[in-house]
This record gives structure tokens, sequence and C-alpha cells, in this order.
């Protein structure tokens, strides 16, 4: 027992993908740790899913340190690497997703505006190397709070 | 009381003018000019009202829009406690502002000011007729300047640059970027000494209908103490992928540099010239170079560190020259030469390399005087040479007839290249083997250090795995999408 639970703790301190929020949440953890099996050496992908629920204003906001217990790299988005979908109860209007760098920057480029209630829909991106902190916004999601949405986020580092 | 009531508060407004409040400034591409509010912004690059903007002040430009009356020369600075902030943000528009000066001013963004930090954009080089560039920042300025997300996209038919720097600085920082279709990539001027930070940027395609030495990055003939280039992606470029020639104290770490053009191509990062010295090279990756290519090139500098990077597919792995420079744990595939030493150099420590290939040798010349020891030559390479020269610590070197890597070069478990290494007292206390982890115990041979778990005092961390490489302009990609496939072949990202 006592093995199990060491192995447990192991597991989640090495997770390297730390969300601070009180309204959004690690939903996945299958692949949140760096994925090595994929793009090329020296690269790495991790998919990382998130659920986030809208508080009284009808928003939701989370920051994100991508790779604390990892080297240096180049961190970026490219291709259909964001998606998003209603959870339940879905958003009750058309919302905006931002994703901002350290440096404020919405590196979706206002591409995250009108997100559907109903739909899972894709967002595609331009090679866009990305800081390691980044904050995640919901806006207008409802009037008020408890509805729900996932993001799914593919991230690149290569180094 | 009444009477320092009166003192305090005339103090307080003899202050508010000294304290300032950061404005918001808005200009749009086009439409009818206003005041630079977002209400009524300017309309056009060459209406902003340099006078109105104020250290601390911002300048938006808006998405989706593409600004075409002119470049962007910044007309004023801001202070080390107010910088001016130039950001790409405003608007309800999709992607990058666009600024395209075309042939009305040669640099797309100019500055010659400093305390100045532009974010979040996409420029197309002006043109002169001669030359022009996506940014120049000027002599003028002292390079206190930070350039970060903005893309330079050439057009691949005439000579330009991406981004020339005239002046280096501590707080100089250009950071994810991006250059393609330019001539040189980020340049720092000839004979400008000075530190810097050039991280995460991604420099590719270079247009290569000239034929001069033009290079991927370049910092060149100068004292560039504390200047740092890190986690950056150099291809398809000619002359070199990185070109240090003449810099000294000059750090190179996490960089890729791989698949040049098919232009003038001298090598992958190149050191070097008699007055370059100090200069630091570790955990690079090098690769398809082509086999007359040296990966990285120390080219007479001297007093230089070269470790834990991975150089395969080029000709030499490390071409090494000048007096006193050390090369220590790298993992060289080489086609030609693993380690080329030229002559009459001394001082000169190779030590902990796998050296691996069609010639994987470790080759010495006529006056060369190395101390070398527990590295490892694979199918029957080894220490040959011409002429007269020295080399010590052969007892200690291993030879295998498979160094047993994986496929991406790693250690397998069962190499016997593990903890087979010397420690190198003052090295690797502080160092980091390709993958970023530290070295405990005896070292490993290469420039991977196989842990199956290693602690760092907070935490466990998991020996990484590597696979097949990819450049992310490949072909092999899709158009707006990624192929990522996990270990049974499936794709990880749901096309559906």
């Amino acid at each position: 027992m006592k093995r199990i639970l060491t192995l447990f703790a192991m597991f989640f301190l090495m997770l390297p993908v730390c969300v601070y929020a009180a309204d959004v949440t690690l939903t996945s953890t299958d692949n949140s740790s760096w994925q090595s099996t994929m793009v090329k050496v020296g690269e790495e992908v991790s998919e990382i899913e998130l659920e986030w629920t809208t508080n009284a204003s009808g928003n939701a906001e989370c920051t994100m340190q991508l790779g604390t217990a990892l080297p240096a790299g180049i961190y970026y988005l490219q291709g259909k690497c964001i998606e998003t979908k209603p959870g339940s109860p879905a958003p009750t209007s058309s919302y905006t997703l931002t994703i901002k760098d350290s440096y404020s920057v919405d590196v979706l480029n206002g591409q995250g505006a009108g997100r559907s209630t109903s739909l899972g829909e894709a967002i595609y991106i331009d090679y866009t190397p990305i800081s390691p902190e980044l904050t995640l916004s919901i806006t207008g999601a409802s009037s008020g709070s408890g509805n729900k949405g996932y993001i799914k986020m593919i991230i690149h580092r290569a180094r | 009381m009444k009477r320092a009531f009166f003192l305090v508060t005339l103090m307080m407004l003899l202050l508010l003018p000294a304290m300032g409040w950061a404005t918001d400034w808005y200009c749009a591409a086009t439409g009818t000019n206003g005041d630079g509010t977002e209400a009524n912004p300017w309309a056009g690059l060459s209406n902003i009202d340099w006078n109105l903007i104020q250290p601390g002040d911002t300048l938006h430009l808006y998405r989706g829009q593409t600004y075409n009356d002119q470049g962007l020369t910044i007309g004023t600075g801001g202070n080390s406690s107010a910088w001016i902030t130039i950001i790409g943000d405003a608007g309800a528009g999709t992607g990058k502002p666009i600024i395209n000066p075309g042939t009305t001013t040669r640099y797309a963004l100019r500055v010659d000011y400093d305390y100045i930090d532009v974010r979040n954009l996409q420029l197309v080089p002006g043109w002169n007729g001669t030359s022009g560039a996506g940014i120049k920042i000027s002599s003028s300025c002292t390079g206190k300047v930070r350039i970060i997300g903005v893309d330079v996209v050439g057009t691949n038919d005439k000579k330009t640059a991406g981004i020339l720097i005239g002046a280096c600085d501590p707080l100089l920082l250009i950071d994810r970027c991006t250059v393609s279709g330019t001539s040189w990539g980020i340049n720092i001027a000839d004979n400008v000494a000075g530190a810097g930070t050039i991280s995460n940027c991604v420099l590719h395609d270079f247009y290569i209908g000239e034929t001069e030495d033009y290079d991927g990055i370049r910092a060149r003939y100068a004292d560039h103490t504390g200047l740092v280039i890190e986690n950056c992606d150099v291809s398809g470029f000619q002359g070199d992928g990185i070109d240090l020639f003449g810099g000294s104290g000059i750090t190179v770490k996490g960089c890729v540099v791989h698949d040049p053009s098919a232009g003038s191509v001298q090598g992958g990062i190149k050191l070097g010239g008699t007055d370059s010295t100090n200069n630091v090279v570790t955990r690079c990756i090098v690769y398809n170079l082509g086999s007359s290519h040296p990966g990285i090139n120390f080219n007479t500098g001297s007093s230089s560190t070269v470790s834990y990077c991975l150089v395969y597919g080029c000709g030499n792995g490390i071409n090494v020259s000048g007096n006193d420079n050390k090369v220590y744990n790298n993992t060289l595939i080489g086609s030609d030469h693993g380690i080329y030493v030229l002559a009459s150099y001394t001082g000169i420590e190779i030590k902990n390399n796998i050296l691996s290939g069609i010639n994987g040798d470790l080759y010495l010349n006529d006056g060369d005087n190395v101390e070398g020891g527990y590295n490892c030559f694979v199918n029957d390479s080894s220490v040959m040479g011409s002429g007269t020269y020295t080399y010590t610590g052969d007892a200690t070197d291993l030879y295998a007839t498979d160094s047993l890597l994986t496929p991406t070069y790693h250690l397998s478990h069962n190499s016997p290249c593990i903890n087979a290494g010397t420690t190198i007292s003052g090295f690797h206390e502080t160092a980091l083997d390709i993958d970023g982890q530290p070295i405990l115990g005896t070292p490993d041979i290469g420039c991977d250090e196989r842990k199956a778990l290693w602690w760092d005092g907070r935490r466990w961390h998991m020996q990484k795995l590597m696979v097949e490489y990819r450049p992310h302009n490949s072909s092999v990609q899709d158009e707006g999408t990624n192929d990522i496939l996990d270990e049974s072949g499936s794709n990880i990202l749901d096309e559906s």
C-alpha cells in the first residue's frame, strides 16, 4: 500500500502542467505529461484538456505554467491545436477564448472569438512560439455561474 | 496643521505631472484620421503623433489589418521605469497586424530609441531599391529594446534581412520571433559589442538568390560577453546557421541547426577567428548539413567549449582549431571524421565523446597536442592522424562495436557508455545534458545522461525518450493540420 501511495505521489509530482484557478480544472491527465512519441528529435507534445466553469460574471480564467519541471525549449502552437466544446450545462451565449502569453498577447490573435455553445470546434494556428506561462480566459459564456466547457490544447516543445 | 496640509497638497500637485499616467493610443491601417484614441484612432502609420506618446504609453495596432502607407518608424523612447509598448492586439479582427511598406520605407520597423517593447506583429521587409529589412534596431539607441512575437516574412525574391541589430545591451531581447524568405535571419552588425538575448526564434527558408555569406544568426567581430542565443531553430540557410566568427563571450545553448538551403552552405555553428575566445556551445543539435560541411567549427577561436551537443548527417562532426579549446560529452555521428583537429594546436581537451559513423574517428594533425580519454569509438573508429602529434589518455578510451544508441541517439539501457565517462572538475558540477538533465555521479559518455529518474530537490523527473525528427516546415506535414502519432501509429488529433 505504501508503495502504491508513493507511486501515486510520484506520478502527480511529475505532471509538468500546473493550473492555477478556482474555476478551471485539469480534467485529463492521461496526456498531460510531455509525450515524446511524436514529431521530431528534441520535440515533444503535450495534450492538455481543461474543464472550465463560469464564475458569477459568466467568465472563467486560469494561468498555466508549462514545463516547470522540464528543461527550457521552444514551446509552440501549430496546426489544429486548440479545440473547444461545451460542457453540461452548456454556455448560454457565444463566448470568447483568449490565450495570453506572459506579455499579455493573445496567441490566438482573435481566433478564439465566437465559440459555439453547442458544437465542438477547432482553431488552426500558424507556427507560433509561446511563452511557458499562459493565461486562458473565457468571457461572455453566460450571465452567471455554473456553465461549463472544455478546452483541449496540443502544445509542442522543441529544444 | 493647515500649513502642513497645504505643503503636502502642493507637493502632490507638483509631482503629478512627473508621475504621469499611461495612455493607450490606437492606430488603424486606414480610415478617417482621428486623435489616436480608441474611438478615433490614427489612420495609417504616417499619422501617428509621436509627440503625444509618453514613457509608459502603449500604441495598439489592429489585428487583421495591413498597414502599407509606410514602415513603422518609432519616433520616441521610454525610460528605464516606463517602456513604450507597441502591440498588435486591437480590434476584433484575427491575425497579427501586417506592416508591409513596399518601397516607401527601407525597414518595416525601425527603432532609434531605447526602452521600446514591440509585440505581436507581422512584417514584410521594406525595400529601397538596394536592400531592406523587417526590423532595424539602429545605433542611435543603445539596444534597450524588446522584440517579442514578431514574424518577418520576406518575399523570397531580393536581398533583405530579418532583424538588423546595430546596438546591444543586456536588456536587448529578441524572443519568439520568426524569420523566413529573407537573405539573413538575425544579424548583429559587425563590430557592435555587447550582451543581449536571442531566444525561441525560428529562422527558416531563406532567399538564396544572392551568393554572399548570409547566415541564420550572426554576431561577429566583437566582445559579446553576456550574449545568449538560446532555443533557436535555424534551417534553410546558406553561409552558417549561426556565425560567431570573431565574437567572444557568447553562449549558444539549446539551438537546433539543420537542413540548410541548396545555396552556398558553410557549416552549422561557427565559432572562431583569432580574436574569438570564451564562447560556449552546449546542448545543441546540428544535422543534415551534408557530407562536406562541419556541424560545429571552432575555426581558430580559443578557450571555448563545445559540450553535450548532438551532430549527425554532417561532414566532420566538430572541426577543432585554436588553442585551449574543450570538447566534452558530444555525440557525433559523422559521415566523415567525428572530430577533426587541424595542425599545430595545443591545450585541447577531448573527453567523454561518442564518435561513430562512416569515418567516425578522431583525426589529429602534425603538431597537435591533445588531452583525450574516456571517448567511445564505435565500429572500428579510432584516433588517427598524420605527422607527429600527441594524444594522451588513450588507455581510458572505449572501443565498441556498437554504442547501443536508440534511434534518436540516446543511450540504450545496456549501452557501454553508461557511467563510463570521467568527471571534469569545474564543468560537470553545473552541466546539463542534451535533455537538460543534471549530471549525477559518474557521467555517461556522449550527450545523453541516462537516468531512469532523477531528483532535483523538489520532485522526480522521468528520463525522456526522443523520436524521429520532422522539421516544422517539412513537406511531411499537412497544410493546417498536424499528424501527430502515438506509439501505436494512431493520430492523437481527432481529424473528424
